[in-house]
């Protein structure tokens, strides 16, 4: 008994902002620059009535031209940027793809790491007996939270859906997992209206707006990746030069740059490629697989190590077989 | 594993709305789950139906406009 990853698709929405367009708003931004540091040309964000559930639901449609949805048993819907407040927005889903009403679905709250935590919920499942196909799907629209002048996170992030079917499988395809937790970073990346904590009230603008600490988030990111990335090795009992293809979160070209030079990796085997579509979240694992496939990067009987890093702190990692 | 539940709807029901008001109560609880290679396998049966989403919502959501946030319908 195992679980292996049978699908993936992405949709990005339609509307593309480029650093030739933030270069218009903000002259003391170089769009050449900007690309040259952070390695992102452009980013695609959703319209004003496009939510992370149309991106996710766009992402599943395409994926559901390949599969019978009637197999479909379970849904796993990571968002941070859900449809309501309540109702879930993986029931939403179900309603919107017509999938059978005798499954699970749930949201569950995770942004950079999420996909990483969606494969090992999924593959816990699965092992478990619960549902034999779980559709995981990621939506994220971080550009409804991002203030109009708020330049650095709008350079950065970028909004899409992906959609992933994990299914049974005689041999495990998917590793042994290794999670991280620190709440303690919690207010470094955060968006903090329309909260409990803040009695739901909304700031004067009438949005809820991103907070992020980019120099704690780097701190974070180079104290906590390298060990993580050691361990999910040795918990799989590999080497490192047994690893394929390295995919961490794209976050930014100099994040990841900073840490293959610091892990001291060969740079020819890590994924580097958000120049298209920047950082968008919980997104760019998936995207960078599907890519990756496409692209023959990898192929069948490779080892590919996957890492999630961000907001909570959370953090967590697997190695898959292709 | 620990497992968690905890909800504070009432910070979503009008004042006014005194039929959801008597329904909903506020609490916490906190589950501590392990392996037990001696105890029965529990057996699920799991159901969505989307299709009933305006029954239960608080209309005011995270992406939508409109600040009537505090304001449960429930049908």
């Amino acid at each position: 008994m195992g679980a292996k990853i049978k699908l993936i698709e992405y949709y990005l929405p339609e509307r593309i902002l480029t650093n030739e367009e933030l270069e218009k708003v903000y002259p003391e931004w170089s769009a050449s620059k900007l690309e040259k540091k952070v390695g992102i040309k452009q980013r695609h964000i959703a319209g004003p009535n496009e939510t992370s559930l149309d991106l996710a639901a766009n992402a599943a449609t395409k994926l559901l031209e390949k599969e019978d949805k009637s197999l479909i048993d379970f849904v796993l819907f990571c968002t941070q940027s859900p449809e309501y407040l309540l109702p879930t927005s993986a029931c939403l889903l179900q309603a919107k793809l017509g999938l059978r009403t005798e499954i699970g679905a749930l949201d569950f709250n995770l942004g950079c790491s999420g996909y990483i935590y969606g494969l090992a919920i999924a593959k816990g499942m699965i092992n478990a007996g619960l549902c034999k196909n779980v559709l995981l799907v990621t939506g994220e629209t971080y550009s409804k939270f991002i203030a109009e002048d708020d330049i650095s996170n709008r350079s950065i992030f970028g909004d899409a859906g992906t959609a992933t079917i994990v299914t049974y499988s005689d041999e495990d395809m998917l590793g042994e997992f290794v999670f991280g937790t620190d709440g303690n970073g919690a207010e470094n990346l955060i968006v903090k209206e329309l909260s409990a904590r803040n009695s739901y009230i909304l700031p004067n603008n009438g949005r809820p707006t991103l907070y992020m600490n980019g120099p704690e988030i780097f701190n974070f990111t180079i104290e906590t990746i390298p060990p993580l990335l050691q361990k999910v090795i040795a918990k799989n009992k590999l080497q490192v030069t047994d690893i394929n293809y390295f995919i961490l979160h794209q976050a930014n070209k100099y994040i990841l740059e900073f840490l293959i030079s610091e892990m001291c990796l060969d740079i020819s085997k890590c994924h580097i490629d958000m120049l298209n579509y920047g950082n968008t979240v919980s997104n760019t694992i998936p995207i960078a697989l599907k890519d990756s496939l496409e692209q023959g990067r990898i192929k069948e009987g490779d080892k590919v190590l996957l890492a999630g890093f961000g907001v909570g702190y959370s953090w967590g990692s697997t190695i898959i077989n292709i | 594993m620990l497992l968690i539940a905890g909800d504070t709807i009432s910070k979503y029901i009008g004042k006014e709305d005194a039929s959801t008001r008597f329904i909903f109560g506020d609490a916490e609880s906190a589950d501590l789950l392990t392996k037990d290679e001696n105890t029965n396998t529990m057996f699920f049966s799991l159901g969505t139906d989307g299709s009933g989403w305006q029954n239960l919502i608080i209309p005011a959501g995270v992406l939508e406009k409109g600040n009537t946030m505090r304001i449960i319908r429930l049908q």
